[in-house]
């Protein structure tokens, strides 16, 4: 850089209030590696052949990878996928009940995120019809709670 | 209505009213300045998740919120070579005339048809409710809008065609 | 409206009044246009009384070759007060004159009425000849070698018994042209065209492809209509390079559409002008769909415009209250 140069530096580089920090969080599993994830898979799996669909969502809510490497949250959001879309439309709303509140507001972010994904979007209508049923179960809470969500995947 | 049409609106409905708490917040950056964040994403502790919903692949919407603005960018429907025409005259047609709409973005987000930018102004002017409705409608219209217009066409069509064929009798 | 007029409109008007009894003779000076960069000139260069009427067209060199000027003379040589110019001796720019004096007419009220009718069709009679040229040979070629009369459509019957036949070739808009191959048992007639807008490339697949069905639905007795988009049809294969841009519309002619005289002249009317009528409906279409949009909008601005709060200035001024609750006073 010559010198005449000098207003074209960044000053704002050298504020240490300038960069932007996240949050410490806890209860992350930035270690989890893709062979967890494919024996989540396999529980998981067998869950939804027993028509287990609670229990597999709430181990897969237990073991959600936050933090991991993208490949390993892709991993996992693959398995989540199947469970949801093995169950049938008029069945949600009897699982829905047996959910609690921070358990439905992780089902809705998993719903949102899958969404985003370019592989789930054929079999999509049947993750809105989840967002639909839960809203109209428990109300706009959790979207709101997703929204500042710090748990990304 | 068709069965997947209204969870699909009711999802987009819901996530619109969740998202839309806009206050005025002023530009941490530049002093002086407030613009919508959602616009420059340089300040990651004031956006919020993106919220997507799709319905199939290629009708989605992308609802990205912010402190002071949420930016709302819809695709719509194209099945064939004729609605890809007519969605994107349709769409053109709106964004010359984004004064009028106030809310419309010039551009749409890429990937997508159209954009809305919805600011703590806007929320201020506009009565909520009445905002989501419109979006709503908005989604509900352009899908009965194009569709009305390929039926118009191939009806139109076949008459011309016929018309001129009938002379040669 | 929804049918192209073959006549021109200005010349039929301009000749009808010229015609009529109490015409006050004017100098004229007109220069009028028509479809595929047709252009006519009415003038009266020497005499108020004798009116030049010229025609320029893109594509004369060729109608010229298929006998268009041959043509005309008989429909309007037979007018002792009619003069046909053509060659070095026609008015420069254009491509054939007609000199008409209108003070030397001796018809009756009929036959003026048909001379108007014939010269405001001066462009069709122009075009006219080479079809006319196609239609004879075609019958040339059905008598030595007639058809299968059980085929009346003639769909299945094999073209190529006949390939070295002429095909009769107009570049009537530059780029664009008309190709006409006599048969045996029909006339093949194929335009090319080209769309300038993606959007009208479209549009005109699902007009062609409504003009293909229409035939098959319900109007068995027009000509049978094929379309391609990018290849060269068979027929025309040896003279027209493919440039993968170009549209080609073919249209069949069955006997039944060349028998007669009348049938022969209205088949020519409506065929010459098919190009014309094609872009000019699409065009319609785009307008109606623009007015659509446009209204389209505008419900659009309203349910938004719905949604604003409607603020009051007096209203709010007399809410406007104290901490304490008192009223602000407007003094």
């Amino acid at each position: 850089m010559s010198f005449e140069d000098w207003r074209r530096i960044d000053v704002d580089q050298y504020d240490p209030e300038n960069v932007y920090v996240e949050d410490e969080l806890p209860d992350t599993r930035p270690n989890t590696s893709l062979q967890d994830i494919q024996s989540l898979t396999q529980t998981l799996r067998s869950s939804i052949q027993r028509m287990d669909i609670v229990n597999a969502l709430k181990t897969a809510i237990e073991n959600a990878p936050y933090g991991a490497s993208e490949e390993v949250k892709d991993a996992f959001l693959h398995s989540v996928y199947e469970v949801f879309v093995s169950v049938k439309l008029s069945d949600i709303n009897n699982f829905i009940g047996q959910f609690d509140i921070d358990s439905i507001d992780a089902i809705v972010k998993f719903v949102y995120v899958l969404m985003s994904k370019e592989w789930a979007l054929k079999q999509s209508s049947t993750l809105i019809v989840w967002l639909d049923r839960i809203v109209e179960t428990v109300g706009d809470g959790p979207i709101v709670r997703y929204l500042s969500d710090p748990y990304k995947l | 209505m068709s069965q997947s049409l209204k969870p699909y609106l009711t999802a987009v409905r819901h996530s619109l009213n969740s998202s839309l708490c806009l206050q005025d917040f002023s530009s941490q950056l530049v002093e002086r300045h407030n613009y919508p964040e959602i616009e420059n994403k340089r300040s990651p502790e004031i956006l919020l998740n993106p919220l997507h919903i799709s319905r199939n692949a290629s009708e989605r919407v992308l609802i990205e919120p912010s402190i002071n603005s949420v930016r709302v960018s819809i695709k719509i429907k194209q099945s064939d070579e004729i609605e890809e025409i007519l969605v994107d005259k349709f769409t053109r047609f709106l964004t010359k005339r984004a004064e009028n709409f106030l809310i419309l973005r010039r551009v749409p987000v890429e990937g997508y048809d159209i954009s809305f930018l919805l600011t703590n102004y806007h929320q201020e002017l506009m009565m909520k409710q009445k905002l989501v409705d419109f979006i709503i409608e908005f989604m509900e219209d352009v899908d009965k809008e194009i569709s009305e217009m390929k039926l118009f066409l191939n009806a139109r069509a076949r008459f011309v065609a016929e018309s001129y064929l009938n002379m040669f009798d | 409206m929804l049918q192209l007029e073959p006549q021109n409109l200005l010349i039929e008007e301009t000749f009808a009044s010229a015609l009529s009894p109490n015409y006050e003779f004017p100098s004229l000076d007109r220069i009028l246009t028509d479809f595929d960069f047709t252009t006519y000139r009415i003038s009266t260069p020497e005499d108020k009384g004798k009116i030049l009427l010229s025609i320029g067209i893109k594509c004369w060199s060729d109608l010229a070759k298929y006998g268009s000027l041959e043509l005309l003379k008989e429909k309007y040589g037979h007018y002792s007060f009619i003069q046909i110019l053509s060659e070095g001796s026609c008015e420069p720019g254009y491509d054939v004159s007609l000199y008409i004096d209108i003070n030397n007419c001796t018809l009756n009220n009929i036959e003026k009425a048909e001379l108007v009718c014939q010269l405001s069709l001066l462009k069709r009679n122009c075009f006219a000849a080479p079809f006319l040229k196609a239609f004879k040979r075609y019958e040339v070629l059905s008598r030595e070698n007639p058809a299968d009369p059980n085929n009346i459509y003639g769909e299945d019957s094999v073209a190529a018994t006949n390939n070295n036949e002429e095909v009769l070739k107009l570049d009537y808009r530059g780029e664009e042209s008309i190709f006409i191959k006599p048969s045996n048992d029909r006339v093949t007639v194929i335009f090319s065209t080209v769309f300038n807008d993606e959007t009208d490339k479209i549009f005109s697949k699902i007009f062609l492809q409504e003009f293909s069905d229409a035939r098959k639905r319900s109007i068995q007795k027009a000509p049978q209509v094929i379309n391609s988009h990018k290849d060269v049809p068979l027929e025309i294969q040896h003279i027209e390079k493919p440039t993968g841009e170009k549209t080609y519309i073919t249209f069949v002619l069955f006997p039944r559409h060349l028998n007669t005289e009348d049938a022969k002249w209205n088949t020519i009317t409506h065929i010459q002008m098919f190009r014309s009528y094609f872009h000019y409906h699409i065009k319609i279409v785009k307008c109606y769909l623009h007015q659509r949009m446009r209204y389209r909008v505008q419900s659009f601005t309203k349910i938004l415009n719905r949604a604003k709060r409607e603020v009051d200035e007096a209203e709010l001024r007399s809410e406007r209250k104290t901490a304490s609750g008192r009223r602000f006073e407007v003094r």
